[in-house]
């Protein structure tokens, strides 16, 4: 059977590493959590590369302006229609900022137009309880970006799965340190990462 | 006057039973004896039915139908030696099942000479054309109405459409992962309704569904995708013993509670190809290979109890559905 590869998508347009820690701490995560068969360290792949279909779900992050070329986005057109997930975190924490505003605009001309999530969609309960919804991340109240508690993650759904999952905030931030950090912190931060990655391959 | 009347009368009785004696016993007249050309099935029939002929000789051209051979089998049964000749008439059997599944397809088998072209029908028309190869070819089809037909060479096979077979749940079990996640969704677009208990880590599940008991009231069968299913596995083989379906995936098949049952257990080696799989070993004698490549079975079934077990060697069919081809 084949483990999960933690796959992180690299696109043209802009800084796609910029959370460069995050798949060794959700890596830990999962396999400190679960007994989900992980691999050890995760994979960057191109998003217009066709080793995009070997890996089911696809962590895209940046700072920078987020468009996809033609190539890419009929790719991870396909990639959805077969059943892949994405999931997009705007690193920059800002719904006024130049990476919210593509992604947006680039999600809805490759898929349709984002939808608010439920706070209690079926993610949330994957694996943690989550009760109020999408946990709120210390760089939302610390004054960088917006300074907003963004309530709902959004997503684009097909025949009621997450494809496309959108979040405001900044989960790459929160999760972008190695995880030997976690033992300083009394509650693990990252729980909610394991439950995006449950929910990708339990639904 | 009296005794001469009574003489009389006798000897016209007599007369009678000789005559029909003679009738009982005179030998066959030549032109009774014989065969029935072409076409001419039913005048014969009546010539055979009307005077008892010792030989009826018959060559068609085309299937008799239903009546005309039940009359050759009344004539036959009265004692005259029926033989028949066909020499340009194909013969043609035709059965028909439903798979099953939600969508109910029909399975038309057409028996019949090699490389005969046989044509397929239905209450509402012509549906195909079915060149018979090795005596016997199949076809589903995706819906039939009323009577099948196969026609072809002169003869002509009917088969009724049976009702649709009964379908029911399906269980899936198997630890989260990609396979788990793309057999479920792969189910359920084939319109099949899915139970799943997926397994997250020890003594968590996640569970899609009801939470049905494995019974084959509620379920036609049970996916087992890997060893995640060692702790029902007695429940497994009661419910194939009661007649429920299994199939048991990748390391599923190597799990010792289902040596009973599993038509082989798959792996180690792989074998490569484009669909690459675990290769079935210690194939019980009377399971039967589905699938096969370079010589390596990589599915096979058999029967246990009431029920059928599938092994399959495939353990990332996912790969599939996002690297189609």
């Amino acid at each position: 059977m084949s483990e999960f590869v933690f796959c992180t998508g690299r696109y043209a347009s802009g800084d796609w590493e910029s959370a460069p820690l995050l798949p060794a701490n959700l890596i830990d995560s999962v396999a400190r959590y679960t007994s989900i068969e992980v691999a050890a360290t995760g994979v960057t792949v191109p998003l217009d590369s066709p080793r995009i279909f070997d890996h089911p779900l696809v962590y895209l992050t940046g700072h920078l302006p987020f468009r996809l070329n033609e190539a890419e986005r009929a790719n991870m057109r396909l990639f959805t229609e077969r059943g892949g997930m994405v999931f997009i975190d705007d690193h920059n924490h800002d719904v006024g900022g130049i990476f919210h505003k593509t992604a947006t605009e680039e999600i809805g001309r490759t898929w349709s137009p984002l939808r608010a999530l439920r706070n209690d969609h079926r993610l949330y309960s994957a694996f943690f309880e989550f009760k109020e919804g999408p946990p709120a991340t210390s760089h939302e109240l610390n004054g960088w970006g917006d300074n907003l508690i963004h309530p709902h993650l959004s997503a684009v759904t097909k025949d009621g799965r997450i494809s496309v999952l959108y979040s405001n905030k900044d989960y790459s931030s929160e999760w972008n340190y190695h995880p030997e950090n976690k033992k300083f912190s009394s509650v693990d931060n990252t729980r909610f990462g394991v439950n995006i990655i449950v929910y990708a391959l339990t639904s | 006057m009296r005794s001469r009347a009574e003489w009389a009368l006798r000897a016209a009785a007599l007369a009678a039973l000789v005559l029909l004696l003679w009738t009982a016993l005179r030998p066959p007249s030549a032109a009774a004896r014989g065969s029935a050309a072409r076409g001419g099935l039913e005048r014969a029939l009546i010539d055979a039915t009307r005077e008892a002929v010792p030989a009826l000789r018959v060559e068609l051209d085309s299937a008799p139908d239903p009546v005309h051979r039940e009359w050759l089998a009344a004539i036959r049964a009265a004692g005259t030696d029926v033989a028949w000749r066909a020499d340009d008439l194909v013969p043609i059997g035709v059965g028909v099942s439903r798979v099953a599944e939600p969508e109910g397809r029909v399975r038309v088998t057409v028996a019949g000479s090699d490389s005969a072209r046989v044509i397929l029908s239905d209450g509402l028309g012509q549906l195909d054309t079915v060149a018979v190869g090795a005596s016997q070819s199949s076809r589903v089809l995706r819906t039939a109405t009323g009577v099948v037909a196969a026609a072809g060479g002169g003869s002509r096979a009917v088969a009724p459409l049976p009702p649709p077979a009964p379908v029911r749940r399906l269980l899936v079990l198997g630890a989260a992962g990609w396979e788990a996640k793309f057999v479920v969704a792969a189910l359920e677009e084939s319109g099949w309704s899915v139970d799943a208990r997926i397994r997250v880590a020890p003594g968590v599940e996640t569970r899609q569904g009801a939470s049905y008991s494995l019974d084959t009231a509620r379920y036609s069968a049970v996916i087992a995708l890997d060893a995640s299913a060692a702790p029902l596995a007695g429940a497994i083989e009661r419910f194939v013993s009661a007649g429920g379906g299994a199939v048991l995936a990748g390391a599923a098949t190597r799990l010792p509670a289902f040596a009973r049952i599993a038509p082989g257990t798959a792996g180690p080696a792989r074998v490569a190809g484009a669909r690459p799989g675990l290769r079935l070993s210690g194939i019980k004698r009377d399971a039967v290979i589905l699938d096969s490549q370079r010589g390596a079975a990589l599915v096979a079934a058999r029967r246990a109890g009431f029920g059928r077990v599938v092994a399959s060697g495939y353990d990332e069919t996912w790969r599939w559905r996002m690297r189609p081809g």
